[in-house]
């Protein structure tokens, strides 16, 4: 039986980002490789849920993409190339019906302690509907 | 004992029809009231049964065109109206816990709002007699039997 995973489909979506935006390591779920150098992306799934009936179901999950750049205007744009390769196909053998982007925010940066900034970070979450194929 | 709504599933012309996200049956017999002129309480006989069900879907053409055509095309003959259809509870390879009969598309409402997916929701009514998991509502003469 395959085994399907829905973490490792979203990643394979955003790995369709062009050469040399982001490495491929920089690409992590939950939190950012410390251990990486930036520009990176990092996503997480906040709701995952099951929406029809039948043996292979739709189901619709919530997805938070940070891109993390060291500027304002290259982390917008590291976005914007997000947000370029979040398109429906079928990654990973889940079909990703419908990609429905809600929102799109560049944030203002935290204050380190050192009183540093720190990187600049655009938050895009999206509904992703998929079922199994 | 439940069933994992998970594993059920509505067939359409014995098609099984996807993306359906909910099912709602109705079956109802209203009683006949016969109480006399000057009766001090009220009498009533059994009815005539009526059914009708809604599916909510996640709409696409491709996945519910089906039931759009029965609905578009009244006089088609092709597949026989009224159409049969199957609403099954669990999803054994023999189901046991099932509703069927016989039906036709009254209603499609079809919604598409900024930020989410299309949907609709499509009604129809039964058409003679149900059965509901082996138990066929009582039929009068030449009535339509269910499949």
């Amino acid at each position: 039986m395959p085994v399907y995973s829905l973490p490792k489909s979203i990643r394979t979506m955003l790995s369709d980002l062009p050469d040399g935006t982001v490495p491929d390591a920089s690409i992590t779920y939950g939190t950012r490789n410390q251990y990486g150098t930036l520009p990176a992306v990092t996503y997480q799934i906040t709701n995952h849920e099951t929406l029809t009936v039948g043996a292979t179901p739709l189901r619709k999950a919530t997805v938070e993409i940070n891109s993390i750049t060291n500027e304002a205007q290259a982390t917008q744009e590291l976005s914007e190339a997000v947000k370029a390769v979040l398109k429906e196909d079928t990654y990973d053998s889940l079909e990703f019906q419908a990609v429905v982007n809600q929102n799109n925010i560049l944030q203002e940066p935290d204050i380190g302690n050192g009183e540093e900034a720190t990187p600049y970070i655009a938050t895009t979450i999206i509904d992703i509907y998929y079922k199994e194929t | 004992m439940a069933y994992a709504s998970a594993l059920t599933g509505f067939k359409f012309n014995n098609v099984l029809i996807p993306a359906v996200g909910s099912v709602g049956f109705s079956l109802q017999r209203a009683p006949l009231d016969i109480t006399s002129i000057g009766s001090w309480n009220t009498y009533f006989i059994d009815g005539v049964a009526s059914a009708a069900f809604t599916l909510d879907v996640y709409y696409s053409d491709a996945d519910h065109d089906d039931l759009i055509f029965d609905l578009l095309n009244p006089t088609a003959t092709t597949p026989t109206r009224p159409v049969a259809f199957v609403i099954y509870f669990d999803g054994k390879a023999t189901p046991v816990d099932y509703i069927s009969g016989n039906c036709i598309i009254t209603g499609f409402d079809v919604v598409s709002s900024a930020g989410d997916v299309t949907r609709a929701s499509i009604s129809a009514q039964v058409v003679g007699a149900v059965n509901v998991s082996g138990d066929v509502a009582d039929k009068g003469i030449a009535e339509i039997p269910p499949t």
